[in-house]
């Protein structure tokens, strides 16, 4: 009998442990990308790849998200500085008015405000 | 009764208390409270083969009542079933002194971590915070079915003329529903995705089967929520620092109304006899002749079930027919996939 209750322990133990892994597992934000394009605020995941259009003063910009970073794929400007700035952490395309900025979950105050 | 009875009859009363589940709004359709699993319990005596006839039976069975069978959630709650019933049963056959209630909760745990597994597969990576409460709010649950499954006999006889006679299957009906579904699940958008809900309603009502709007709304909000903690598009408002984006919205109403649209098609055609003379067709004769008796008898839940269980006041009822053309159903397919078509053009870009 105090080997069932043994068993028993186990694995109500092991149960709580779960309990407390899946805490753990909780979708951990992630960075978030905040876009802001011509007074407009936007967010995307940075843990999902895609390809994301925005629109700006005069036109849209694309913005590739790939392995947690991001990058301006192709926007309506002529000198395309953006473009080539490549995968950073921060992005602009001024003649479009488009911002880029990766952060975590709460700074989006930081961004709009 | 022998082996091979007792699985038909567990597999009919887990059916059974499936059909009660139906009534308890659940936020996926292929997850299952544990009632269902009572009956599982009660078999863990059974030699290997009848057991794992009873977990397919139970699994084939609870898809096709809960409307998720003609869908690619059959798999799903296939793999669920069949994980938690094996593990419940080998922790059994191990050592003789785990109590009951330590095999309950196991298996417990295997149904809701297989069970988020699977949701965040279609729902995304949000849906995974759903985990730490459904196991939480698992273990008294498993508890309790665990005392129920120990209180419940299996009755030495059920009456055996319950077989139905039935035609025979009728595989432009079959070849339909693959295609309706796999429509439905191609349909992008939350407005075209609106549109096939209301066909499948359409369907689902000219079946006879009484629609319940409470499951796929606990369903929305579940999906929306999951949604909702993958940011996606333009920021609508914040909550607590946190952007919620239009996009993300449309795309948790858009999964949800899929799912909702497939369980609504599968219900619609769950009258439809396609297991001829097999054992599935007795399991859900059986099943349904146990709904009947519920129904019918009258007095406390307790009396209700434990006449159930027996089958006192069974008499044979005429199931509803099933009273769908083909054409019909080749016209909801067809529109579903018009639809799907329709969705994937960028009509609102």
């Amino acid at each position: 009998m105090a080997m069932g209750k043994a068993a028993d322990a186990i694995i109500y133990i092991l149960y709580i442990l779960l309990i407390i892994l899946s805490f753990a597992l909780l979708p951990e934000g992630g960075s978030t990308l905040f876009v802001e394009a011509d007074g407009r605020d936007y967010a995307f995941s940075l843990s999902e790849d895609g390809l994301y259009e925005v629109e700006g003063a005069i036109g849209t910009t694309v913005i590739e998200i790939s392995d947690g970073r991001a990058r301006i794929l192709s926007s309506p400007c002529p000198n395309q500085t953006c473009v080539q700035t490549g995968w950073s952490d921060t992005l602009c395309c001024l003649p479009n008015k488009v911002i880029c900025i990766s952060g975590e979950r709460g700074d989006v105050d930081a961004i709009s405000g | 009764m022998r082996f091979r009875d007792k699985a038909v009859y567990l597999a009919s009363l887990s059916l059974f208390f499936s059909s009660l589940e139906l009534f308890v709004p659940k936020p996926l359709p292929f997850f299952r409270l544990g009632l269902a699993n009572i009956p599982v319990m009660m078999g863990l005596g059974l030699d290997i083969r009848s057991f794992s006839a009873l977990l397919l039976l139970k699994a084939v069975g609870s898809s096709y009542i809960s409307g998720t069978f003609f869908s690619v959630f059959l798999l799903m709650s296939l793999l669920q079933t069949v994980l938690s019933g094996f593990a419940m049963y080998m922790l059994y056959r191990l050592s003789k002194n785990v109590s009951r209630y330590a095999v309950s909760a196991a298996g417990a745990a295997i149904s809701a971590v297989s069970q988020i597994f699977f949701a965040s597969a279609y729902a995304g990576r949000g849906a995974m915070s759903f985990l730490p409460i459904l196991l939480i709010i698992s273990l008294p649950a498993s508890v309790i079915t665990a005392y129920i499954s120990l209180k419940i006999g299996i009755p030495e006889e059920i009456p055996s003329a319950i077989k139905d006679t039935r035609n025979s299957t009728d595989i432009r009906i079959i070849v339909l529903a693959v295609i309706a579904i796999g429509a439905i699940m191609m349909t992008e958008g939350p407005v075209f995705a609106l549109l096939s809900f209301i066909t499948a309603c359409i369907l689902q009502a000219r079946s006879g089967k009484r629609i319940m709007l409470i499951p796929h709304i606990a369903m929305l909000a579940f999906m929306v929520i999951s949604s909702v903690l993958t940011p996606n598009g333009p920021v609508l408002f914040t909550i607590l620092g946190f952007p919620v984006t239009g996009g993300a919205i449309a795309e948790g109403i858009a999964r949800s109304l899929r799912l909702s649209s497939a369980a609504a098609f599968s219900l619609a055609l769950s009258s439809a006899d396609i297991w001829g003379r097999s054992i599935v067709s007795e399991v859900l004769a059986l099943s349904s002749a146990m709904l009947s008796s519920f129904r019918e008898t009258e007095g406390s839940l307790l009396n209700r079930i434990e006449s159930t269980l027996e089958l006192k006041t069974y008499n044979k009822t005429s199931d509803r027919r099933f009273n769908i053309t083909v054409f019909t159903l080749f016209l909801h397919s067809a529109v579903f996939m018009v639809l799907m078509f329709l969705s994937h053009i960028n009509i609102f870009a």
